[in-house]
């Protein structure tokens, strides 16, 4: 199903591919977001300034590079600077929260999550950080 | 096939999926273990546990292995927590290993929700 023109453009960052196959479907066909999946830190650095974002949707725990160094490589780059950032996590303890926060991410979302209600939780995070 | 049936059995094959993929994720786990027990102290080793834990744990729950996922991720904060304190010993690991056992057979069953 193709997103809409409008619709809300998601850069998603997760390596486990069983979670990153589970999620484009909540966000695409579930929800209509218009998705790029990444594999790594690398591929979302490379993608980034072509697909242009409205939300950096950031796994935390992964591989060569974690969410938040991500995090701070995409804002060094002209479009990730401004885009919204949410870390996707297991790791949901107050001071983890607060750590992902004080990093510039505008929300976290805990790992489980309910891939029927993820488009929308994406969106209202979207809509009340004013994307 | 309308599209919330057409989704409803896409998700239900990923969780499939993801259940017969599961004896291989506590494989790693195992390995990984096996190197902790080697040497108790090797926070590298213990590291890439709670890794691996942390990959099961966050993924268990969204696939419907709820329980599981749970059991996963408070094992993954006592690893975290043995690191922290350097309290890894033999006999804590000999325990977590009999308790990884126990996710193997909870493994062959079907999602839970």
């Amino acid at each position: 199903m193709k997103p809409t023109p409008d619709a809300l453009k998601v850069l998603y960052v997760e390596d486990d591919p069983d979670i990153q196959t589970i999620v484009r479907i909540a966000l695409e066909d579930i929800g209509q977001l218009d998705v790029c999946a990444c594999e790594s830190g690398a591929q979302a650095l490379t993608e980034i300034e072509r697909f242009k974002p409205d939300v950096m949707l950031l796994d935390v725990m992964m591989p060569a590079m974690d969410g938040p160094t991500l995090l701070g490589h995409l804002r060094q780059t002209a479009h990730g600077a401004g885009a919204l950032a949410i870390f996707m996590t297991a790791r949901v303890q107050h001071s983890e929260i607060e750590q992902y926060l004080a990093l510039g991410a505008v929300d976290v979302i805990p790992k489980p999550f309910d891939p029927m209600t993820l488009a929308d939780q994406v969106r209202a995070i979207a809509a009340r950080s004013g994307a | 096939m309308n599209i919330d049936a057409e989704l409803s059995q896409q998700l239900a094959q990923l969780r499939k999926q993801f259940a017969d993929g599961l004896p291989r994720r506590i494989d790693a786990i195992d390995t990984a273990l096996d190197a902790c027990r080697a040497d108790p102290s090797n926070d590298t080793a213990l590291q890439a546990l709670v890794t691996v834990l942390h990959t099961l744990g966050g993924a268990a729950g969204i696939f419907g292995f709820s329980e599981l996922g749970k059991e996963v991720r408070n094992t993954e904060r006592m690893v975290g927590d043995w690191i922290e304190s350097g309290e890894s010993d033999h006999d804590r690991l000999d325990a977590l290993a009999s308790r990884i056992s126990g996710w193997r057979a909870q493994s062959t069953l079907s999602p839970q929700d």
